[in-house]
């Protein structure tokens, strides 16, 4: 026989029957729905935002070095072909851009002062598509192509060599053919790229000056390629590591190149569902209080129910009904909530200096405290499916309670 | 007559720090259209007995044939198939689903029983109607309803769709004397006009003055079992 029970009609009213405790078990759950995924949203995005910001300055999505560069960074190991190495990345899907980079060890001098330096050596007109280098420029002027022997170097390192814009700086390496390469260059700008220790020793240069520095003809040390976006990064370096011979060159993703960021956006993700899952706790507390009084204050009613032939079973429906109406709604509102936090977030971005995060995000090269939410299906998902088995963790035990409740003695029940 | 309840040789004994025996072996006919009381003083057995007769309890020993159905023999889920089709409840008090109102109160005694939406609230509103509730009163929930009325409900939700056997269990005990006389008008004509069988548990002299059989318990036996003309 079929009986359509009135589950959520009977669940809802059962839920206003005491309408304070509801109404706070609710203010509670959306809470923490709104919180949940409006973190999630902004995390994912912000995560986005930390990874562009360090990938920008320093490895791009993929590296390609030759073999065993990225261990000892040696002038000896070098990628001598590029433009076999470049046809292979122009014919990869989804590259967005590719820079050619020579990186070494340097001693820069100045003034009879001299200190260690980072050299950095591109064609500033790729680059700007591969790196935001050319927006740490904090005087002067930037690199321009076929311009030589000009630098442009760290604001520190400027400080700390007493140079000024127009002067010299000697910048002195080992080269390619084991001889000492020297030169001097005339300093045109001055960079502060938001990572202090660069900031004490980065000299960027045109990429021919450094090859002829080095010795290295055509050569350079690192190739840069950009994905179209972050999340094509895993797919464009799979590609490439078959087109490459690996026996000769390495390819690196930037969790392969730089583990530390990958590391830390994992670690900050552990620690947001640490936190959430502490908020997920207390709110589940909170929603099987609510349900438990609601069940214990109607022992007789159930009895009443049973009684009428209503089966445990349908019993222990009707408490999962309103543990779920009361759940979902309170998300149907947090959710929204999120949905219009988020989307501010997206448009204005949230500035995470106002909780004083500027140096440690400076200490990864992080510059703008800055961060734009994003949206996205997937985190909306697991939101969702958080908050039913939460709802669903609630409700078992108050609906075993009632299903397993004896007829007779829950029809003695006052 | 048939009867609609056959009860032989039963037991209740309740253990907890020493054994009570609520019931020493009753056996009892109860036919279709009785309308009989079991009465008897506190502790005599009388709710314990219509408890288990509506399958709400078990027997510590004998039968119980309710419908041709030996409870014994059915699964928990084959029992609330019965109560839904055979059996109306009619307690002392707090009988009815606070959040719902009269009507559909009654409606969900129908739901449970499958039947389809248009013919449920045509039922509802006609046997309550019946036991004299108005439009108004139909559209409340219970704590608008005085104690007489909401008894009315309950009776009407008891005996609505199919089910032939009400079993109440002091149905009058916390109404007066207008609404008690005048609930059991309603039940002896629901009664005269065959639509139930009736078996009060009671003490209550207006209720047993009414009553066409009288049983009598005493220290869990039956003590006495009269027809009155």
């Amino acid at each position: 026989m079929a009986t359509k029970i009135p589950y959520f009609k009977l669940g809802w009213r059962n839920l206003w029957r005491n309408k304070r405790r509801t109404a706070l078990t609710l203010g509670a759950v959306t809470l923490y729905s709104w919180l949940l995924l409006w973190f999630l949203w902004f995390g994912d995005g912000a995560h986005d935002g930390m990874i562009e910001n360090y990938v920008r300055i320093l490895t791009g999505h993929v590296q390609i070095h030759a073999l065993g560069f990225s261990d000892d960074m040696s002038v000896m190991k070098r990628v001598r072909e590029p433009a076999s190495i470049a046809a292979a990345i122009e014919g990869t899907d989804k590259v967005a851009a590719y820079s050619f980079r020579i990186k070494t060890y340097a001693l820069a001098a100045a003034h009879g002062d001299s200190a260690g330096a980072f050299v950095l050596a591109f064609d500033p007109r790729r680059e700007r598509d591969v790196s935001n280098m050319h927006k740490s420029l904090v005087e002067g002027r930037y690199l321009e192509e076929g311009r030589e022997r000009e630098v442009v170097i760290g604001s520190v390192l400027a400080e700390n060599l007493g140079l000024k814009i127009g002067e010299e700086i000697a910048v002195m390496v080992q080269a390619a053919d084991g001889s000492m390469g020297a030169e001097k260059f005339k300093v045109v700008g001055l960079a502060d790229v938001g990572i202090t220790s660069m900031n004490n020793s980065l000299v960027m240069m045109n990429l021919a000056d450094a090859q002829e520095l080095l010795a290295y003809g055509d050569a350079v040390n690192e190739i840069i390629v950009m994905a179209d976006d972050s999340y094509d990064v895993d797919r464009v370096c799979r590609e490439l590591k078959g087109k490459i011979d690996l026996d000769r060159y390495e390819v690196l993703s930037w969790k392969e190149a730089a583990p530390e960021m990958k590391e830390m956006v994992e670690l900050d993700w552990a620690s947001f569902v640490l936190m959430m899952a502490v908020f997920a706790v207390v709110a589940l507390l909170g929603i099987m209080n609510t349900v438990v009084m609601s069940v214990f204050e109607r022992v007789r009613e159930f009895g009443i129910m049973t009684a009428m032939g209503l089966k445990p079973g349908q019993l222990a429906r009707l408490v999962v009904t309103e543990t779920f109406l009361l759940t979902l709604v309170a998300a149907a509102i947090g959710f929204g909530l999120a949905a219009v936090t988020t989307y501010f977030n997206t448009i204005y971005g949230f500035d995470m200096g106002i909780f004083g995060a500027q140096e440690s995000l400076a200490d990864w090269g992080m510059a703008n405290t800055l961060f734009f939410a994003k949206f996205s299906v997937k985190f909306f998902v697991i939101a969702l499916v958080s908050v039913v088995a939460m709802a669903l963790a609630a409700s078992l035990y108050p609906a075993l309670k009632a299903a397993a409740m004896r007829p007779v003695e829950a029809l003695k029940f006052r | 007559m048939e009867n609609v309840i056959v009860i032989r040789d039963l037991h209740k004994v309740y253990s907890n720090h020493f054994d009570v025996h609520a019931l020493r072996g009753i056996d009892l006919d109860i036919a279709r259209g009785d309308f009989m009381t079991i009465a008897g003083p506190s502790g005599s057995g009388k709710t314990t007995l219509l408890n288990i007769m509506g399958g709400l309890d078990e027997p510590t020993e004998g039968s119980v044939i309710v419908e041709g159905h030996d409870l014994a023999a059915l699964r928990k889920s084959e029992l609330a198939d019965l109560r839904r089709t055979q059996l109306g409840f009619v307690f002392q008090s707090f009988n009815l689903i606070p959040v719902l109102t009269a009507r559909e109160n009654v409606e969900f005694a129908l739901i449970l029983q499958g039947v389809a939406e248009e013919k449920r609230r045509r039922l509802a509103e006609n046997i309550l109607r019946e036991v004299g509730l108005d439009e108004d009163m139909m559209n409340r929930r219970p704590v608008d309803l005085s104690g007489g009325q909401q008894q009315r409900v309950a009776v009407a939700r008891a005996i609505v769709g199919e089910s032939s056997v009400v079993l109440a269990d002091e149905p009058t005990a916390n109404l007066d004397t207008e609404n008690a006389l005048a609930l059991l008008d309603i039940m002896e004509r629901l009664n005269r006009e065959g639509q139930a069988t009736f078996v009060f548990s009671t003490h209550d002299p207006r209720v047993m003055d009414r009553a066409k059989r009288r049983v009598t318990l005493r220290d869990g036996v039956v003590a006495s079992d009269e027809r009155v003309q």
